[in-house]
């Protein structure tokens, strides 16, 4: 970490997070302090007893505001990394921060350290003042929901960090750092998605990160769900308040807390040690195929892993699942690598691996 | 002092942009560095400033490696070519970007920037391509670096700033022990400041030394006939160029006084005088006989 650097950022930035700050209050703590009974829907429920009265406030009202911070937060978790990185993708600017008396490490440290803490505080305290504002209007509140939830989001927006510095650190340029964070965040989903309209055998498996959009019934709902499909244990839990989901052991537990730190270490470590490799000279040219867009398949490989139940593989099921994961990760990884080079310039092995791959994911059909 | 050996950088591993065996420059040195567009003048300067890494050899600088130490690149300040890296930069921000990173005096900093006739403040974006190279001589000014390193340093200016750029950086150069090295194509401007010269020609030292051109390797003579004649008549194959009809030549070459006095002697001339070169023919003659022999 560099102090200078810090004392620098927090100059240049400081207005940019009270603006974010801002644009947070409005999003949740605000609505709360003007919230009354009636709206929540209590006369509608005279009979339910205190119990009720805090599921119709919390289905209602509260989870709605909440699901707002939470689209925020992640949003910025997962575009906060792109601009950083974006300080090294054109040469002018290689130019003025590499020649800078800071190591590169440390630069690429310093700043991610300073975005995410930067985020993660305005993000807090705006909770706070939330969880201040529904005391002060007397609405009835489990400050320990509160808590737990502001722990899960710690962990899914690092996640979400983590995954989009990693895929924005294999760019040589703007639009490919765009291009993978993008990736990072819809591929999975994509995946998820592509073999629960195929064969719903493969339901159970993709239950948590395929819900949200199944049930869901309007766009909200499935941005704020697919923002956070890593720790979704916890987040159920938090949703639908049921302590019996709350997982305390096994693997359930280790996906759902402990996991989300190692992705994030681990994804932090490769960008740290991408970010050493960069070339200057590489700045805003197009992004090597050989070193970046193939590395696409073993991370979102998995992340896709990760994000499904990992019982699940042990069935034979979840054998050929696995293979139709990989299928579809390499159609799409050829795809990108022929946006990513901006023509389409096809080799006889690339050709035969596409097919392969889609008769492996497709063929998955019949099974 | 900076030292480079060995020095090798390639693009794409195909390429070689720089070959430079050895190179040396002195403390209290002003090295212009001159080539033609490509020849690899702004990779050599991205070396030096750490930027870019070398393939193979090294570049120290008073003893330290320069890539990824902060020690070295303390005492080294860059203004490259395009130095503006933000949409939003202004006089303000420019002057909290290097308060931040390097010993820069605000009040000198404003004081260069009035000396360049430019506002106190205000955003870059609305500034001229010169303004916005003045703003950033003024900070190299403010600075006053050890290593001072300015690539296209006159690009965009007019001749009035440019003369205050010399005159103050000059000035700057006398009360500090430091090294500039400006690369530019503005050979008249390099000839008034610089006491070195650098010329690179496809990656490696075609040539360098003294500006004055006391150990230059070209040479310059005037010779003059009695009756018109035409060039082809006295032409060699080691004369690089020559200028001129009639009676009076003039004649770019690398022999020295009297192997060029024993050969023109044959065409009977009425006036032999040899004449200084100037920096920029210097640099035009270099290319002109690569071409030749090419």
């Amino acid at each position: 970490m560099n102090k200078t650097l810090i004392k620098y950022l927090l100059k240049r930035t400081y207005p940019i997070i009270l603006i974010v700050f801002a644009i947070l209050l409005i999003v949740y703590p605000l609505p709360m302090l003007f919230v009354k009974l009636n709206d929540t829907g209590i006369n509608l429920y005279t009979n339910v007893g205190s119990e009720g009265y805090e599921n119709v406030y919390y289905n209602s009202y509260a989870s709605t505001h909440l699901y707002n911070s939470t689209i925020f937060l992640m949003i910025l978790a997962y575009i906060l990394p792109i601009f950083i990185r974006s300080m090294i993708l054109s040469k002018p600017k290689c130019d003025l921060y590499l020649a800078l008396p800071i190591k590169k490490g440390k630069l690429f440290i310093t700043t991610s350290v300073f975005a995410y803490l930067a985020m993660i505080v305005a993000w807090t305290v705006m909770m706070l003042i939330g969880m201040g504002f529904t005391a002060i209007v007397h609405l009835p509140v489990r400050f320990g929901y509160y808590f737990l939830y502001i722990l899960t989001m710690y962990l899914v927006s690092l996640a979400a960090f983590a995954t989009s510095t990693l895929m924005s650190s294999l760019a040589n340029n703007k639009f490919d750092a765009w291009l993978l964070a993008i990736i990072g965040i819809v591929l999975p989903l994509l995946i998820g998605l592509s073999l629960q309209v195929t064969e719903n055998k493969y339901s159970e498996v993709y239950y948590c990160a395929l819900s949200p959009i199944f049930a869901a019934n309007n766009v909200t709902t499935f941005f704020e769900k697919s923002a956070i499909i890593y720790p979704d244990k916890v987040y159920s839990y938090f949703n639908t308040r049921n302590p019996g989901m709350l997982p305390t052991t096994g693997i359930p537990f280790l996906v759902s807390y402990i996991s989300p730190i190692v992705l994030s270490v681990l994804f932090l470590g490769l960008s740290y040690l991408q970010t050493i490799k960069f070339k200057a000279e590489d700045a805003g040219e197009l992004t090597r195929y050989r070193y970046s867009f193939k590395m696409i398949i073993p991370i979102l490989f998995f992340v896709v892993l990760y994000d499904s139940d990992l019982n699940s593989f042990f069935t034979q099921s979840g054998t050929l699942s696995l293979i139709s994961i990989l299928s579809y990760t390499t159609i799409f990884y050829f795809i990108l690598f022929f946006i990513s080079k901006r023509k389409i310039k096809f080799d006889k092995w690339m050709v035969i691996f596409y097919f392969v791959s889609l008769i492996a994911a497709l063929g998955l059909r019949s099974f | 002092m900076i030292e480079i050996k060995n020095l090798i950088k390639t693009y794409d591993r195909k390429s070689e942009a720089i070959n430079i065996a050895n190179l040396t420059i002195k403390d209290n040195t002003i090295v212009g560095l001159i080539g033609v567009n490509g020849s690899g003048k702004s990779t050599l300067l991205r070396l030096i400033t750490g930027v870019f890494k070398e393939d193979a050899g090294e570049i120290k600088i008073d003893g330290k490696e320069v890539y990824d130490n902060e020690e070295s690149k303390k005492d080294i300040l860059f203004i490259s070519d395009n130095p503006i890296a933000t949409t939003n930069t202004s006089i303000k921000s420019i002057e909290d970007f290097y308060v931040t990173f390097y010993k820069m005096d605000p009040e000198k900093y404003h004081a260069n920037l009035k000396l360049f006739d430019l506002p106190n403040k205000g955003s870059l974006s609305k500034f001229s391509k010169g303004m916005r190279r003045r703003v950033f001589i003024a900070v190299a000014l403010a600075i006053r670096p050890k290593i001072l390193i300015l690539d296209e340093a006159f690009d965009g200016i007019d001749s009035v700033g440019r003369d205050i750029f010399k005159k103050e950086l000059l000035k700057v150069f006398q009360e500090n022990k430091m090294i500039v090295i400006i690369a530019s194509h503005s050979l008249r401007e390099l000839e008034d400041i610089c006491d070195q010269y650098i010329l690179l020609k496809k990656g490696k030292i075609a040539s360098q030394g003294s500006i004055d051109m006391q150990d230059g390797i070209l040479h310059k003579y005037v010779i003059g006939f009695k009756d018109a004649t035409t060039s082809d008549t006295f032409n060699c194959a080691e004369f690089i160029n020559i200028y001129g009809q009639g009676k009076i030549f003039t004649i770019i070459t690398r022999l020295n006084m009297n192997d060029f006095t024993k050969y023109i002697s044959k065409f009977n001339p009425a006036l032999i005088d040899e004449q200084e070169l100037t920096f920029e023919e210097l640099f035009i003659n270099t290319n002109e006989e690569d071409k030749k022999y090419e």
